[in-house]
């Protein structure tokens, strides 16, 4: 069979097969999961069983996902890109980080916060809320990144000024600040600071990463255990037996949304609370989301007594080991778990402690006031009598 | 399926191209129908039986329409009227109808959803049958040659609409595509999905960050560099489409028309419909503008069926308040052009350039605004001139990457007219004989190989015009 009856066909066909492979490679070729996809989780396949399946979007939808994920391409441009832009052009190329001076990375919620809305929200929850002391519902809102490393938020270069960008951010850490100082017993403002990082030899925030450094979350252990208490001294005690413990690498969230690997992370040390004549044992909860990881830990002799539950997002995470031993029975849910945690449990505790980042406090705020008898209905009956007697 | 997408470059596409070189000729035209249906079911899934009945409809209602031939004038038009109403049934359906029921208050009604690509494709055959009627061509006697015209892969979903009688010859004749051919094929492709990914998607960023600013932030700077980008988007969207469509169709073997022309660069709006979506402008002025009347009734019959086909028109991209007022901004503007003479203007060339950028800026607000209310808004913030800085959503959706996008799309406005104004324009049909090959190929390897690594980056956006 000819091939071709003109050379100029023959190469053509010969232009589409090269044209082809070459395409095809881009997914095929060293295709699979690796450093660079590990913050996207990978699709289901699309199940094919009917011809409803095959006609239905659904399934094409799925495989355009699964082809997107493993594409080889992937493994090459995502780290290029985002070196280029971190190392050379020194902004980030991805939407939602923002590239500061000495190459630190901001999550852009942090920017986006409704002001309005978080001040209703508040003002809402506020209403509700008994003004009164040892009480059993208690906020922490801590600082983020963008509020405590405001300095670095300019970029080395530009034509312009980004003073803007941190104006809300700032005017809801100041509305926060004061509402923590009219309401004590309730709201509780930790911002994350240098010199308990340095103590560890820490930075407070590392470049790549939205959490606070191990060492600086130091700081929930030393001040929300003692406001629990009533007991300022207690501040003492855990400074006292705070020791360097395991190396980890710090998260690199803001590398990995920005494309970069994970690797550009660095190793730090956790920094761990051993009190003198305590002991913990720790009880994994079933949890239907394996990132969002439930557990119970019994210390015996712990300083604060009774049954605690500890609502909280991804910044206890560092925050664990220096806390967790300070309590007699400390249960430990994320905050976006908790209504389902509660609707499958008929536990009841002696005190629900809710604690986020800033830029979620306002939406915390507003899930308490949507769903308050929840809550309360977990309270022990000595909680509720607390709350009865404002 | 979106050309940009990965599902449609790593995978379709290897595999059509690689069929089409090695099946035998004969074949080709089964595979690309088969392949064709793929592409559709793999975009809109079960809505193929729309576009099957859309087929059935225009291949069985031509043959009825030819066969009247011999009949009187009055029961020909009445046949091809019929027709016309079986074939547009679908696009009544599921476009119209829903929005009819919410007008008259019975938003319950269950309705069908509208098929990917409907509107293009009723055109399509609606073209079809009346060029029967006309005795323009001849109706179509193999179902599969039919079918092959009507949902061939490239212009299945955004055009360019292109008329039988312009491939006929192919469908039935064509030939093995030659190097030369195949090459400006990929060249062409590559620059489209160069608009694409490159310009569009990333000014569609700043159109998106801008919808999801407070409405308190927003000032006269974000309602212009709104219009701006979104005016960029659309263009570059568009044509980039376009012209991956009408590269695939080359490398397949088809000749598609082409469908923008430097529309930006026009001096008055009559050349701005010369340039813009070129093949839906002929299609309005060929079945709807000249049996109306056109120029040669007078001028009050003029305007009207001036107005009537820009209604008509902007009824096609969707039965909504803000884009009759967008119809109704142009069909006026021409008017105008032709009451006070404007449109035979010479000279005053940079004036007349960037009152004709204002007046296209300004006239995609309402083509962008779900309500008209949103796009009046815009329009008061844009003409209060009330400069402030940019909310912080913009900074941060102002990477490198966006702001050389849209520098690149603000060049198309001011690009002066001729040959080789502006690398945009290195790779449109009309320029293509001035670059040599080579370095066309070289710079179109290059500008792939961006792509393909910006289509990984980005996320998956969809192709404005699938909408329609």
């Amino acid at each position: 069979m000819a091939l071709s009856d003109n050379p100029s066909r023959l190469w053509g066909r010969i232009a589409l097969v090269m044209t082809a492979l070459a395409l095809g490679s881009a997914w095929i070729v060293g295709s699979g999961r690796d450093e660079v996809n590990e913050n996207t989780a990978l699709p289901p396949a699309p199940k094919i069983e009917s011809v409803s399946d095959i006609l239905d979007t659904r399934t094409y939808e799925q495989f355009n996902a699964q082809i997107r994920a493993s594409a080889s391409a992937r493994k090459l441009f995502i780290p290029l890109i985002a070196q280029t832009g971190y190392d050379v052009v020194q902004r980030s190329m991805r939407l939602n980080v923002w590239q500061g001076s000495d190459g630190q990375l901001f999550f852009i919620e942090d920017f986006l916060c409704d002001r309005v809305g978080a001040r209703n929200r508040f003002a809402q929850w506020a209403e509700q809320q008994p003004p009164i002391s040892d009480s059993p519902l208690r906020f922490v809102v801590i600082a983020d990144k963008s509020t405590v490393y405001a300095d670095q938020l300019q970029p080395p270069y530009g034509p312009f000024s980004v003073t803007a960008l941190n104006h809300c951010n700032q005017d809801t850490y100041s509305d926060f600040s004061k509402i923590a100082t009219q309401a004590p017993d309730l709201v509780k403002m930790i911002t994350p600071s240098a010199e308990l990082a340095q103590r560890w030899d820490q930075e407070t925030f590392y470049p790549g990463d939205t959490h606070w450094s191990p060492g600086a979350a130091t700081a929930f252990g030393l001040e929300v255990a003692p406001w629990i208490q009533g007991q300022p001294n207690l501040r003492d005690v855990i400074q006292n037996n705070l020791h360097r413990s395991d190396l980890t690498r710090s998260y690199g969230d803001l590398f990995q949304l920005s494309g970069l690997p994970m690797s550009l992370s660095p190793f730090v040390p956790l920094v761990s609370l051993t009190l003198p004549g305590t002991q913990s044992t720790v009880e994994t909860l079933p949890a239907p989301d394996p990132t969002k990881p439930r557990n119970r830990t019994i210390t015996t002799g712990a300083p604060i007594k009774g049954s605690t539950l500890l609502l909280h997002d991804s910044f206890m995470e560092p925050a664990e080991r220096s806390n967790t031993p300070l309590y007699e029975d400390l249960t430990q849910v994320a905050i976006a778990e908790a209504a389902q945690y509660l609707e499958s449990t008929d536990r009841k505790f002696d005190r629900i402690v809710f604690a986020s980042v800033m830029r979620n406090a306002s939406l915390l705020f507003r899930d308490f006031t949507n769903q308050k008898s929840l809550y309360t209905s977990h309270l022990t009956v000595a909680a509720k009598q607390k709350l009865s007697n404002r | 399926m979106v050309f940009s997408s990965p599902a449609f470059l790593f995978l379709f596409l290897p595999v059509v191209l690689a069929l089409s070189a090695l099946l035998p000729w004969k074949a080709q035209n089964w595979m690309l129908v088969l392949a064709s249906a793929v592409f559709y079911i793999w975009g809109a899934g079960g809505n193929i039986a729309t576009i099957i009945y859309i087929t059935l409809a225009g291949f069985i209602g031509a043959i009825a329409v030819a066969r009247t031939r011999s009949q009187s004038s009055r029961w020909r038009t009445l046949t091809l009227w019929i027709v016309l109403a079986f074939v547009l049934v679908p696009l009544l359906l599921q476009k119209y109808l829903p929005v009819a029921l919410v007008t008259i208050g019975r938003p319950d009604v269950m309705t069908w959803p509208l098929a990917l690509g409907v509107s293009f494709i009723t055109f399509h055959a609606i073209s079809y049958v009346i060029d029967v009627r006309r005795g323009v061509i001849q109706r179509e006697r193999n179902l599969k040659d039919f079918a092959l015209y009507l949902l061939l892969f490239p212009h299945q979903i955004a055009g360019p609409i292109v008329r039988y009688s312009e491939i006929v010859d192919e469908v039935k004749g064509r030939a093995r595509p030659r190097l030369e051919e195949i090459s400006y094929g990929a060249v062409r492709f590559i620059w489209g999905l160069s608009k694409k990914v490159l310009i569009a998607d990333n000014a569609g960023a700043i159109v998106h960050a801008i919808q999801a600013t407070p409405a308190n932030e927003v000032s006269a700077t974000t309602a212009w560099l709104a219009a701006l980008a979104f005016a960029i988007q659309i263009y570059f969207d568009f044509s980039g489409y376009s012209d991956m469509a009408i590269g695939l169709a080359a490398m397949f073997g088809f000749h598609f028309p082409e469908n923008f022309a430097g529309p930006y660069r026009s001096l008055t709006v009559t050349e701005f419909w010369r340039r813009w979506h070129v093949t839906l402008s002929r299609w309005f002025r060929d079945y709807v503008y000249i049996p109306l009347g056109g120029n040669r009734h007078g001028r009050a019959r003029e305007y009207i069926a001036l107005t009537v086909t820009f209604l008509l028109t902007a009824f096609w991209h969707g039965a909504t308040w803000p884009f009759l007022v967008w119809g109704g901004l142009h069909s006026a503007a021409l008017i105008l052009e032709r009451l006070t003479g404007l449109r035979d203007v010479k000279g005053w060339v940079i004036p007349r350039r960037i009152l004709m950028a204002l007046f296209i800026v300004f006239s995609w607000v309402p083509f962008n605004a779900p309500t008209l209310g949103q796009a009046v808004d815009q329009w008061q913030l844009m003409a209060s001139l009330d400069f402030q800085a940019l909310p912080p959503v913009l900074i941060m959706a102002l990477t490198p990457i966006v702001a050389i996008a849209l520098l690149i799309g603000c060049v198309t406005f001011f690009a002066p007219k001729g040959n080789l104004t502006t690398f945009a324009f290195i790779f449109t049909s009309d320029h293509r004989r001035a670059l040599r090959p080579a370095i066309s190929a070289v710079l179109a390897v290059v500008l792939l190989i961006v792509c393909v690594a910006m289509v990984t980056w980005n996320d998956f956006s969809p192709f404005l015009y699938f909408a329609f």
